[in-house]
């Protein structure tokens, strides 16, 4: 569906949540991607069943401000992006520090050194 | 009131919770003040695995996301990678995934509808709600091989077709199905009981439905006419389609909303029965996906997103799956501020939340 994203700085974060929201936009869904350099976070905003995006590219440690000001129902997916990826979002509505998905060890979906090993099928001619 | 808060524990594991989420309630004597939800008890992180599977093989890994709305996972999964390598599926593969996306939803409702039932002790109210859904899994097992997985969506079309003879004696096992569902919403929707616990329990306003990003029926529960079949994805263009709507925005308008979508499911089903085209229900996949999609469907919770993104090899670099009870997570905390204790269990499950497909 309509892939057409929009770049934005962190800076925008607050200004963007308060235009869709004046601009009769719902919140979707934000998505975190890991990119060549840092991740990406889109914010995915919907009308009328079109949807809008807007990308930020971010390095690790990047403290977001939330968009919760304008979008209460954002603590979700805000949470969820800080408890798998690491990120930090300044004025939340419902900040859970941590505790909202509970996960083995920290931040599992931040990317690793290495990455982790694709899986090899192996025949049987070989096995022997 | 005394004025005098404490926090209840309710949840992760809660007679009327199927699965594990936790809510620490603030109360104020018997009224509840807010509500403050924990999730993560089964995150499998399933998401991360789409970099160590090939494409095609991550479809069965898509449709176990959830063990309700498995097929419309698999469909949404399918339905990013062909839109990202431009494969046309074959109307035929098309109008049998519609098919078996709707009976996934008369089993989801029904399942719920005899949870709820359950939650309030109606136990042969359970009982014959779960009977009804026994005959659609059935219909599916006899299609696809499964009652619950059925591993027939493949990308570029379906594995399995059905005969027209066979759905000629489907259709005529729908009036069977249709006269028992009559029955029993006819209880759901009157009963003076059920009537009780639901009219006026967690009231969600419509302009709150929106701005919390709600979907599926607890949304059009609340008067919102938001239903990703309306885009016309699948066979749901040709059929035409028009989303059931409620506009108390209480319990029982939600489940009205589930009730309706029965008999509107049967529908779709004698259309797509009645429309079949003739043809192949597959196309040949050559290559691999590049570049970024957002694939939606409407599950029977409402909708759904799978964010795929692909560098043209035979893996994928990163998906995302969003799910409706993720999105229904905010309303939740909304309409359960305010009510009473006893009520709180009937309005978490009036929401119709799936913590696995939460949480991935």
């Amino acid at each position: 569906m309509n892939m057409e994203i929009n770049s934005i700085n962190v800076a925008d974060v607050p200004s963007i949540g308060a235009k869709m929201k004046s601009g009769g936009y719902r919140l979707v869904v934000i998505t975190t991607t890991p990119a060549p350099e840092g991740y990406f976070i889109t914010y995915s905003f919907e009308k009328e069943y079109k949807l809008e995006h807007y990308r930020l590219s971010v390095e690790e440690g990047t403290k977001i401000p939330s968009i919760g000001p304008s979008y209460g129902g954002a603590f979700v997916y805000e949470n969820e992006i800080h408890d798998l990826y690491g990120f930090t979002f300044e004025g939340m509505t419902l900040d859970f520090k941590g505790t909202f998905f509970k996960t083995s060890i920290p931040f599992p979906f931040k990317k690793k050194e290495q990455p982790a090993p694709t899986v090899t099928v192996v025949n049987k001619e070989t096995k022997e | 009131m005394t004025g005098k808060q404490t926090i209840i524990p309710f949840g992760p594991q809660h007679p009327v919770l199927p699965e594990p989420i936790h809510l620490d309630l603030v109360v104020e004597d018997e009224r509840v003040v807010s509500a403050i939800p924990s999730i993560g008890y089964v995150h499998r992180g399933l998401e991360s695995l789409v970099d160590r599977r090939e494409y095609q093989d991550f479809v069965y890994l898509a449709e176990r996301i959830c063990g309700i709305c498995s097929f419309t996972h698999s469909s949404t999964f399918c339905q990013g990678i062909e839109g990202m390598m431009g494969i046309d599926v074959p109307p035929r593969a098309t109008y049998l995934r519609t098919m078996w996306g709707e009976y996934s939803r008369m089993h989801s409702h029904l399942l719920w509808l005899g949870l709820f039932a359950d939650s309030l002790g109606f136990e042969s109210l359970f009982y014959n709600s779960w009977k009804i859904r026994e005959a659609i899994l059935n219909e599916m097992e006899a299609t696809t091989g499964g009652r619950i997985i059925q591993g027939v969506c493949k990308v570029g079309g379906v594995r399995r077709d059905v005969t027209p003879q066979f759905l000629s004696e489907m259709d005529n096992r729908l009036d069977g199905i249709e006269d028992e569902m009559k029955e029993l919403t006819n209880v759901f929707l009157n009963d003076y009981t059920l009537k009780k616990r639901l009219v006026g329990k967690g009231v969600l306003s419509k302009e709150d439905a929106y701005l919390l990003g709600t979907a599926g029926p607890t949304a059009r529960g609340s008067g919102l006419e938001h239903d990703i079949r309306s885009t016309g994805y699948l066979a749901y263009g040709d059929i035409g389609f028009k989303p059931v709507v409620e506009k108390d925005g209480d319990g029982y308008a939600r489940c009205a909303v589930r009730c309706k979508e029965l008999f509107q499911s049967v529908e779709i089903i004698r259309r797509v029965i009645t429309d079949m085209p003739s043809g192949e229900v597959s196309v040949p996949v050559k290559g691999n996906p590049d570049g970024e999609y957002f694939s939606r469907s409407e599950q029977p919770r409402g909708e759904v997103i799978h964010y795929l993104k692909g560098n043209g090899t035979k893996y994928l670099t990163q998906f995302r799956v969003r799910t409706p009870t993720l999105a229904n997570v905010p309303a939740l905390v909304s309409i359960i501020g305010g009510c009473e204790l006893a009520d709180v269990p009937q309005i978490v499950l009036t929401i119709d939340p799936c913590i696995g497909c939460m949480e991935r």
